[in-house]
């Protein structure tokens, strides 16, 4: 049976069912004394016959519908089962068609590699021909380098062989030289001989000994006449000189060489330093003296720089070593002298004035008491006793005693002052710088202004260079002289002082002139003596000016001099070393 | 100037010390005036002698050549003691070196005075001590220490 045909059927059997069930609950509830059947066939309890039959005619038509609805709904279904197979068949025929399409392409990508390999082989055929090519090309290119390198060679050829000429010619000029070379060896050989011969005469013409000395073994090398000579009139020494004599052996008859402080080997002196060398040994003659000798090493340099040979020449210094060493004594008397002279001059000027101190006092004090004895005397007691000769001694020979006594200790005095200041120059530290002379000069002048307005003098003083010196001993220099030279100004004319300044071998030399009386020429040398004075009578002083001017300049390494020209002038040089 | 103030001098020429005697006395000083002929002797007295000193000030006048010990080294010994340091002290000798003048003044002698050959200054010179003497303060010696 078709599924509509159950569905119609099952709706009325539903609706039946519907209708036996109302029944059944319509009998529990409402109707426990009917039965069951009579209520399902009646209207009881209101209606539900028509109730029921309405609810049966609803389900018959419901079922109707739906079945109708199936039966749609079955052929729809057919429909799309047949549309499947359709589809399915579709399908597959685009599947065939689909492999047909692959194999297709399968064929084509085949084809396709074919081509590839193939274009791939030409590429290859391509690239060889290239190589080809560039093997060609390289091939031309050795031919080009063969032909350039036969080429050079050729050259090359060509100028060796310029070169093969030159070398001769060289050769040529070669040989010249060398006969020109020969000549000039033949009169060098020549002119070495003379001056060989020369030499030997030199070094025997030498009045002392000279060797030659192998550095090594002390072996005497050469030696001059002098030195034969001497080694046959030694006390010491081996007297002969053969090829093996040392010098150790000639000259102090030792085995080995010298050594010690007192007769140091000059020979090891000069290989330990390589510089030449001066040593003093002492040695004793047949005239039994005791002779000192300087010997005088100079070394010879090998190749190497090495000592190998040194020359040696002695001198005897026996009578310059004693000539210094008395020197060296006299000196040293000389210093101990000059000093103990400056002290006795010091002290004695000191102690002599003490003397002087009372002769002067106690003179003084006779004069004192021989006037109260004469105004004693001319009271009227005494006065009896002034006679004649009294008055003469009271009046006359005693004041003139007193006189000449006061006098001469003033003198005294004044000359031991001098003593004294001039001692003391000595002794004063020198304080040496460089001088402003014009400053200088130009203060001394000033500080003398008194006296040059004196004497109505006129002092010029040129432009002056600088020297080193003491500034105040300097100073008293130039006062010294100046005062000098107002002092012997010739009345009979204008006095004119000229100071000027020149300049000899690094020291300044300074010129005082003045026209004054000048000095004799046998005085010239006395002037600088101590307490040397031309004309005490003329001037004061102490005739120490000159003197001082002398001892500053020993001093200062300068020295002083004069010219003059008597009646006219005088000319004092004064030299100090220049700044 | 104080009665009590003995003059000592100290002076090795007795020449000298007449005349410095003589002008001071004709300067107007009549203190006592003793002489010493040697340094020695002078520092001797001076510092052994302390027992007539009690009430006595002192004034030195100093030669510096002297033998045995000399001026300057009496001078140096009395500033070491502290009992005669304050004695007044007038140098009076030949002796005109700048660098002996400058040691004196150092060791504080009161007055330096060199002794001049020519009368008339040395007279000058004493009556430089005369007024010296009569305007300073000479102190006393002080025995106690």
């Amino acid at each position: 049976m078709k599924v509509e045909y159950k569905v119609i059927t099952g709706s009325i059997a539903f609706g039946l069912a519907v209708w036996v069930i109302d029944a059944a609950l319509d009998y529990f509830i409402f109707y426990k004394g009917d039965s069951f059947w009579g209520l399902m066939v009646t209207d009881i309890p209101e209606h539900e016959v028509h109730i029921r039959s309405l609810m049966l005619v609803f389900f018959a038509i419901f079922g109707i519908l739906l079945s109708n609805a199936i039966g749609k709904l079955k052929r729809a279904r057919d429909e799309l089962k047949n549309n499947n197979q359709q589809l399915v068949a579709s399908e597959q025929q685009l599947k065939a068609a689909n492999q047909q399409l692959v194999a297709g392409e399968q064929q084509l990508r085949a084809a396709n590699q074919q081509l590839v390999a193939g274009e791939q082989q030409l590429r290859a055929a391509n690239q060889q021909l290239v190589a080809d090519e560039q093997q060609l090309k390289a091939a031309n290119q050795q031919l080009t380098a063969g032909e350039q390198q036969l080429r050079a060679a050729n050259q090359q050829l060509v100028a060796d062989e310029q070169q093969l000429k030159a070398a001769n010619q060289q050769l040529t000029a070669g040989e010249q030289q060398l006969r020109a070379t020969n000549q000039e060896l033949v009169a060098g050989e020549r002119k070495l001989r003379r001056q060989s011969g020369f030499l030997r005469n030199v070094i025997n013409s030498i009045g002392n000994p000279f060797y030659v000395i192998d550095a090594n073994d002390y072996t005497i090398i050469d030696a001059n006449d002098y030195a034969v000579k001497l080694a046959n009139c030694t006390d010491v020494g081996t007297n002969q000189l053969t090829e093996k004599t040392t010098c150790y052996a000639l000259t102090h008859g030792l085995d080995k060489p010298c050594d010690g402080a007192e007769h140091q080997c000059p020979i090891e002196l000069v290989k330990r330093t390589k510089k030449p060398a001066v040593v003093e040994h002492a040695h004793c003659n047949r005239d039994s003296r005791g002779h000192v000798f300087e010997y005088h090493a100079h070394p010879i340099f090998d190749e190497a720089g090495e000592v190998f040979q040194i020359i040696e020449y002695s001198l005897d210094i026996t009578d310059r070593k004693k000539a210094e060493d008395d020197r060296e004594h006299m000196l040293k008397e000389l210093t101990a002298k000059t000093k103990e002279l400056e002290s006795i001059v010091y002290v004695a000027s000191h102690d002599l004035r003490s003397p002087l101190v009372n002769i002067q006092g106690f003179s003084r004090e006779l004069r004192d008491s021989c006037e109260t004895v004469r105004s004693t005397l001319e009271k009227e007691e005494f006065k009896s006793l002034l006679d004649k000769d009294l008055l003469t001694v009271l009046d006359e020979d005693i004041p003139e005693a007193v006189r000449f006594i006061s006098a001469s200790t003033r003198m005294m005095d004044s000359l031991l002052s001098g003593l004294l200041r001039l001692s003391r120059l000595s002794r004063v530290e020198l304080e040496i710088r460089k001088l402003d002379m014009n400053a200088l000069l130009s203060n001394v002048v000033g500080s003398m202004g008194y006296q040059i307005k004196n004497v109505a003098a006129k002092v010029q003083v040129d432009p002056l260079d600088s020297c080193l010196g003491d500034e105040s001993q300097i100073g008293q220099i130039f006062t010294n002289i100046l005062d000098n030279a107002l002092k012997y100004l010739d009345n009979s004319r204008p006095g004119m002082i000229h100071v000027s300044c020149s300049e000899k071998d690094d020291c300044c030399v300074y010129c005082v002139e003045d026209n004054g009386i000048g000095i004799d020429l046998e005085h010239q040398s006395k002037i600088f003596e101590i307490f040397h004075r031309l004309d005490p009578g003329r001037t004061e002083g102490e005739g120490l000016g000159l003197t001082t001017a002398r001892r500053i300049l020993d001093r200062h390494d300068g020295s002083i001099w004069v010219e003059s020209e008597p009646g006219k002038a005088s000319r004092f040089f004064i030299s100090v070393p220049k700044a | 100037m104080r009665e009590n103030v003995e003059i000592l001098v100290a002076e090795d020429d007795e020449g000298h010390f007449s005349l410095i005697r003589k002008n001071l006395v004709r300067a107007g000083i009549d203190n006592n005036i003793f002489r010493f002929a040697d340094g020695q002797k002078r520092l001797d007295s001076l510092i052994l002698n302390n027992k007539d000193t009690t009430e006595k000030g002192y004034l030195l006048i100093l030669d510096i050549r002297m033998p045995k010990v000399g001026g300057i080294e009496v001078l140096e010994k009395l500033r070491l003691n502290s009992r005669l340091r304050k004695i007044p002290v007038i140098v009076l000798t030949t002796t005109d070196d700048p660098k002996e003048v400058a040691i004196c003044h150092t060791l504080g002698c009161s007055m330096y005075i060199v002794k001049p050959v020519e009368y008339d200054n040395y007279i000058d010179a004493i009556r430089k001590i005369g007024q010296f003497l009569s305007i300073i303060e000479i102190p006393q010696i002080d025995t106690e220490q």
